[in-house]
């Protein structure tokens, strides 16, 4: 697994959201990409998952062009995510939601659904006999038949993780996980993001929370005003100067204020 | 979970049976009949928009449309080419879903009331090509001397109608039943609740789009081919938007979304625009009020009734569970 981002451009009008950014997530790596309100991260994150293409660059997934892809190509190569404002199916069970992950793994065409074939009735079990272990995997065993939209905040994050696994990803974009949790919830997220990792998919976040995305991370990517500023090692970019003046601001400009 | 497969298994034969009891009871009063074999063509009708509607959430007020190209196909095929009643159904529903995925196409980039526009224009579109092809469809005149269906030579009854075509329905409901609870119905659904996380799946959102747009119409196609039979007689007046507002008014009414929604509207607008004739010129009014008292209370459609008496039939099996695990205790 290797995803490559080369030096992404994306204009929107006269606005450069993201310029001339490049970086790489590599195998069994928890990624953190971090960055003042505004600074491109999500932007990147849709040029990555094919909801923009980039007016200038590449998006390279195993040595495939991907920049181009639509949505749910993408999602057939490997790469899934996670939404920063919750994207759960309300209206359906847990269960449902995660089994709508398992769609690319399920054979269940028109033909094959209308002559009810063996084959289409075992990839349905499959899918609901995996859902059903997903749900157990992200901690919310027993809610299977709870209505998504009568979750709590938390257990939907949880659920659209769960969800974003049964679509068998290689890597997985997390769009701001903690946001919305407590320091509980947040400190059982991280555990399971180490365990997602574990199970070797790779984990690429965006993270506002400072202490989750430095204690979770291998490596980090520090985005401002859409240039990548910085990238390396958690206590390396909490010490990097560049890093903290994109922060707290430079002690100048307050002066000039 | 077990317990509701069980009961599913035990309520659903007996609405059958219940169900197909229906035209013994009436078998002499060809009135009654006639609007039984309405209703059947009424709840494909509303069965397909509900696929549409109700599961893929993109709102189509040109159902009249389809329902109408199966209902010429089937009957121009039938009178002047002499085909069998199936043969005709078949290229209807052949047609439908082609025009179906033709105007899908461009219209699955549209949402909501926009796509309800172009829905409602497509009908009108289709009802003044009925309505000017007159080589074809006799124009507004119609179409009369369908044939009738026939077995042997010999013309079929009314009752034998009514349970080939409760056989038509029973074999729809069981596809849509199939096609929902499979991975298609989930992607549906899916594209109904958020778009953007149904392409992050890995679900083709224009795809699926289309797919619902040629499923319902499919089934209009069918609807078409049952109206126009047992009636022996159409013409481009049953085709207007007006007529896909009624269908629109059957689903919202039945509940969007439930497997039994577009069954339910179906039998309770087919019924009530029946009874209501007795208002003469209040028809209409009275059958608005309806509609609004339903939509103001159930919003969510006669379908939640069902819902509410599972809901209270599982908190009382509940209650009772717990009673009886306390005594053992």
């Amino acid at each position: 697994m290797k995803l490559e981002i080369q030096n992404i451009t994306m204009q929107f009008g006269g606005l450069k959201a993201v310029d001339n950014a490049s970086m790489v997530v590599d195998a069994d790596e928890i990624h953190a990409l971090i960055g003042p309100n505004g600074a491109g991260k999500t932007t990147l994150f849709n040029v990555i998952t094919g909801v923009n293409i980039p007016t200038k660059g590449k998006v390279i997934f195993n040595g495939k062009d991907i920049t181009k892809s639509s949505p749910h190509q993408v999602a057939k190569e490997g790469i899934t995510r996670t939404f920063q404002n919750l994207q759960i199916f309300e209206k359906m069970t847990a269960l449902e939601n995660v089994m709508v992950g398992g769609h690319l793994h399920t054979c269940s065409n028109l033909p094959n659904v209308m002559l009810q074939t063996a084959k289409m009735r075992r990839s349905e079990k499959n899918c609901h006999d995996r859902a059903i272990e997903l749900l157990a995997y992200v901690g919310l065993e027993d809610k299977e038949d709870t209505p998504a939209s009568s979750l709590p905040y938390g257990q939907k994050r949880l659920l659209e993780i769960a969800r974003a696994l049964a679509t068998k990803p290689q890597l997985l974009i997390l769009d701001e996980p903690a946001a919305g949790m407590n320091p509980t919830e947040s400190k059982e997220l991280m555990g399971l993001i180490r365990k997602i990792r574990g199970g070797g998919i790779s984990v690429l976040l965006v993270e506002h929370n400072m202490k989750v995305a430095m204690e979770l991370a291998d490596i980090v990517t520090v985005l401002d005003h859409g240039i990548v500023i910085a990238e390396g090692l958690p206590e390396d970019i909490q010490k990097n100067p560049k890093v903290i003046e994109a922060y707290l601001g430079r002690e100048e400009d307050e002066e000039d204020a | 979970m077990k317990k509701n497969r069980d009961r599913k298994w035990v309520s659903m034969p007996v609405t059958l049976i219940v169900v197909m009891a229906i035209p013994l009871l009436i078998r002499n009063n060809t009135y009654q009949l006639n609007i039984f074999l309405m209703i059947c063509g009424y709840v494909v009708l509303a069965n397909g928009l509900n696929i549409l509607m109700g599961y893929s959430g993109q709102l189509s007020l040109g159902h009249a449309a389809f329902y109408g190209i199966g209902a010429y196909v089937c009957s121009v095929l039938r009178r002047d080419c002499n085909v069998p009643f199936l043969v005709g159904m078949i290229a209807a529903i052949a047609l439908c879903v082609l025009v179906g995925l033709l105007f899908g196409l461009p219209a699955c980039r549209q949402k909501g009331i926009f796509l309800a526009l172009i829905t409602a224009g497509f009908n009108t579109v289709i009802n003044l090509i009925l309505i000017n092809w007159k080589s074809v469809t006799n124009g507004s005149a119609g179409l009369s001397n369908i044939p009738k269906l026939s077995f042997g030579g010999g013309q079929i009854g009314k009752l034998t109608y009514c349970y080939i075509y409760l056989g038509i329905v029973v074999i729809v409901m069981l596809l849509t039943y199939w096609v929902i609870r499979s991975k298609i119905g989930r992607a549906l659904i899916a594209v109904r609740e958020s778009e953007v996380a149904a392409e992050a799946m890995g679900i083709n959102v224009s795809l699926y789009k289309c797919m619902a747009f040629a499923l319902s119409a499919a089934l209009a196609g069918i609807a078409g081919c049952m109206y126009s039979t047992y009636a022996g007689y159409i013409d481009p007046t049953s085709f207007t938007s007006n007529f896909s507002i009624t269908v629109m008014a059957m689903v919202i009414i039945g509940g969007m979304g439930h497997l039994f929604g577009g069954v339910i509207g179906a039998v309770f607008v087919g019924v009530c625009l029946e009874l209501l004739r007795s208002f003469a010129d209040y028809q209409q009014l009275v059958y608005g009020l309806l509609m609004i008292i339903v939509v103001r209370f159930m919003p969510d459609g006669l379908s939640s009734i069902f819902g509410l008496g599972r809901r209270a039939f599982a908190t009382l099996a509940a209650r009772n569970g717990r009673q009886e695990g306390g005594k053992s205790v």
